[in-house]
């Protein structure tokens, strides 16, 4: 075909030109690459990360959704409740905050649900002891530091100085699983003993305890009311996530379930006024982001009021820490627009100009009886031919790149997020998620994703392809609707 | 049987200005027609619509017995007749070559080493071998007039069309052009259409169509 022949010929003549073309539609081809490699990371990122993590949710009380379903009245609306009853109301859903081990065990019969256990945490003092006071305990969790306003009943209930931490399962303590505890002396307690407590090494240190000593705990609002115990491992825990706890978690003891369990029962027979009390918190173990969700909606089927949700570290701290990637991903998403508008105007200015500048070919081939469709063939074929090798060649480039620069930016990225997420440190969290919530906290902006390792696929070359046809097709019509109103009768006119 | 004729031919731009009233010409093979008047007479005019670059606003124009508005224009240019344009109207980037290539290609010539023809061709027509293979652009006029008459020649139409072919050449160089054009119509049996307003290019021809309005 001649047309394809003479396309290459005028490709070459014009050369200076067309390399300047070549140039622009690389730099655009370039750009695409690079924004769509990025999204393509972000979404292959979130989709792994979400297959490899170990999901464990907890059910927690929304108080956010008990303030919405309380809102006054609105304008207009003649209404009889005042802000007393309102506060009668709120005080009656804050009793209903925690749920029942017998309620949490009905929702851990969810199909979702791959595992559940639970933990029964106890307040306490001890007599033969001391408990290891640190300076964020005096802030926040010292015998003064009582919550007001509760009730005059509530106020006069003294809060102990240690956490009896009682466990279904051993893997209730996630930190043991992980790593970040161990046991360096006696052994991880069984829990189907009673009366067996594992104790930090802070702990047993500052009261020279060791494994086989006994501790005499004590109901802090009773001091005759006494119970024994007997430590049968003492365990290390990094100290790194032991920030802003109400309490030095050296002070934490661990303990079976069934040992809270026969306190609390022994307590209440003493008098019910004072009994030591369990707060259980449930942890549901779910296999996968699908069982998650799954799970998310079992719950209410299940008979779960509208007052709780499923809430998951995990899932959150995950999506947290894929913070960065999205937020380039979406700037990346911009970024893509605005390449393909700018750099599709820029390309329609510069073919019009360019054929503009040939109007005298285009009437020299007019002159011989060249069709005009065939003309714009022409010219089209020679758009084509400069695309076709300016969008490989930055296909070639934005892929050997796309990897480092999402790295880079990423990089970037991940130091302004996390100065932001530091800021905005999530506030109250509920009673239930305590325990993971406040271990995580500091940990997940290195948590944050840093780096991805494939970043262009054959979405990113098929998507390239159509920006070819379309760019070709955009600066090609513009070609076809010069030569189409070309006027043959200029050919005379210009001798 | 007249290779091109007009019959009632009539043009205007614009109604109020007539520029070709009621012309009833006829051009046969083996011979050269010059075609003359004042500027403005509508000499272009009449060339433009020989070679259909516009139409007739009424009367027809025939060629080989067939009215050619029934004619696709460019299958028209591009076959049957050659037109040799004032301003040579080649592509001033290629070479002699290339240009007379691209008519054959233009016209369909799919068979045979077209290069090799177009290079007899232009060397026929004095077209010295080392400027074969430059742009055109650097050529002289008389030389650009003889790629031209090359291109319009090169896919053997009947008819040739010149518009002003001597107007910007010399003395000398305009004798060669015309000797062309007479052994194209006397040995090739061409039908030669020459608009001019040259003495020397009507001493020439066979049959002189003066306009007048
Ligand atoms: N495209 C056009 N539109 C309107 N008037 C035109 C156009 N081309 C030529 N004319 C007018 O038609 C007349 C004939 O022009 P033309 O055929 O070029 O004359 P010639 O070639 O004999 O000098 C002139 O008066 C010219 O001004
Ligand atoms: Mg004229």
């Amino acid at each position: 075909m001649y047309i394809v022949k003479n396309a290459l010929r005028n490709i070459r003549r014009m050369w200076s030109k067309n390399i300047l073309i070549a140039i622009i539609i690389l730099i655009i081809g370039f750009s695409c690459v690079v924004s769509l490699s990025i999204k393509e990371a972000a979404n292959t990122a979130r989709q792994e990360g979400l297959d490899a993590i170990n999901i464990t949710a907890s059910l927690s009380y929304d108080r956010q959704k008990m303030m919405q379903g309380m809102q006054p009245p609105t304008e207009g609306e003649q209404d009889s409740s005042t802000a007393e009853d309102m506060r009668e109301q709120m005080r009656e859903n804050m009793q209903n905050q925690n749920l029942s081990l017998e309620e949490l065990e009905t929702y851990a019969k969810a199909s979702s649900v791959s595992d559940f256990y639970y933990q029964s945490t106890m307040s306490i003092s001890a007599s033969s002891i001391e408990a290891i006071e640190s300076s964020s305990t005096q802030q926040f969790g010292g015998r003064p530091g009582m919550m007001q306003g509760e009730g005059a009943e509530t106020s006069s209930f003294v809060q102990g100085d240690f956490s009896l931490v009682g466990i279904s399962s051993a893997s209730a303590l996630s930190d043991f699983q992980d790593g970040t505890a161990e046991i360096v002396d006696g052994q991880f307690l069984d829990v189907d003993d009673t009366n067996t407590v594992m104790i930090s090494e802070d702990l047993a240190t500052y009261n020279s305890l060791e494994v086989g000593s006994t501790i005499t705990l004590q109901n802090p609002n009773n001091e005759s009311e006494t119970y024994e115990v007997n430590v049968v491992g003492i365990y290390s825990q990094s100290t790194d996530q032991q920030a802003m706890r109400f309490q030095d978690p050296a002070n934490q003891m661990y303990t079976s379930v069934a040992t809270v369990d026969s306190i609390a029962s022994a307590s209440e027979s003493k008098s019910s006024e004072t009994a030591l009390t369990g707060e259980i918190s449930g942890t549901y173990v779910l296999a996968d982001l699908d069982a998650y969700e799954a799970f998310s909606d079992e719950v209410y089927d299940l008979g779960l009021s509208e007052d709780f949700t499923v809430q998951s570290m995990d899932v959150n701290q995950y999506e947290q820490s894929l913070a960065p990637l999205e937020n380039l991903a979406d700037f990346a998403n911009t970024f893509f627009l605005v390449s393909i508008i700018v750099g599709g105007l820029i390309l329609v200015v510069f073919q019009f100009l360019r054929i503009k500048e040939r109007t005298y070919d285009i009437g020299v081939l007019r002159a011989i009886g060249m069709s005009k469709f065939k003309i714009s063939l022409q010219f089209i074929c020679e758009l084509l031919m400069i695309t076709t090798v300016s969008l490989v060649l930055s296909l070639g480039i934005g892929a050997a790149t796309s990897v480092p620069i999402t790295n880079q930016l990423l990089a970037n990225q991940s130091t302004s997020t996390s100065e932001v997420a530091m800021g905005n440190m999530p506030g109250g969290m509920a009673p239930g998620m305590s325990e993971n919530s406040e271990q995580n906290r500091g940990g997940f902006v290195e948590n944050s994703i840093q780096s991805v390792s494939s970043a262009t696929n054959w979405k990113v070359v098929l998507e390239i392809l159509l920006l070819g046809v379309a760019l070709t097709i955009i600066s090609g019509s513009v070609a076809t609707v010069f030569i189409q109103r070309y006027n043959t009768m200029k050919i005379l006119q210009q001798g | 049987m007249s290779e091109l004729a007009t019959k009632d031919l009539s043009f205007y731009y614009t109604k109020d200005k007539p520029i070709l009233q009621q012309l009833n010409l006829t051009f046969e093979r083996g011979k050269i027609y010059a075609i003359v008047g004042k500027s403005g007479a509508g000499k272009t005019t009449l060339l433009s619509l020989l070679s259909k670059l516009q139409s007739p606003k009424e009367g027809q124009i025939i060629y080989e017995d067939t009215n050619i508005e029934t004619i696709n224009a460019d299958r028209y240019r591009s076959k049957n007749i050659g037109v040799v344009y004032q301003a040579y109207n080649l592509l001033p980037q290629w070479n002699a070559i290339e240009n007379v290539v691209l008519s054959l290609d233009v016209a369909g010539w799919k068979d045979g080493d077209k290069k090799a023809y177009a290079k007899s061709l232009l060397l026929k027509l004095q077209i010295e071998e080392s400027d074969l293979y430059r742009p055109v652009h650097q050529l002289s006029g008389g030389q650009q007039q003889r790629v031209a008459i090359a291109r319009a020649l090169s896919y053997n139409p009947s008819i040739i069309l010149a518009d002003e072919p001597t107007g910007n050449l010399d003395k000398a160089t305009e004798k060669e052009i015309l000797t062309i054009f007479q052994q194209l119509a006397y040995e090739e049996n061409k039908c030669v259409i020459l608009v001019t307003h040259a003495a020397s290019v009507t001493s020439i021809a066979d049959e002189v169509y003066r306009l007048t309005r």
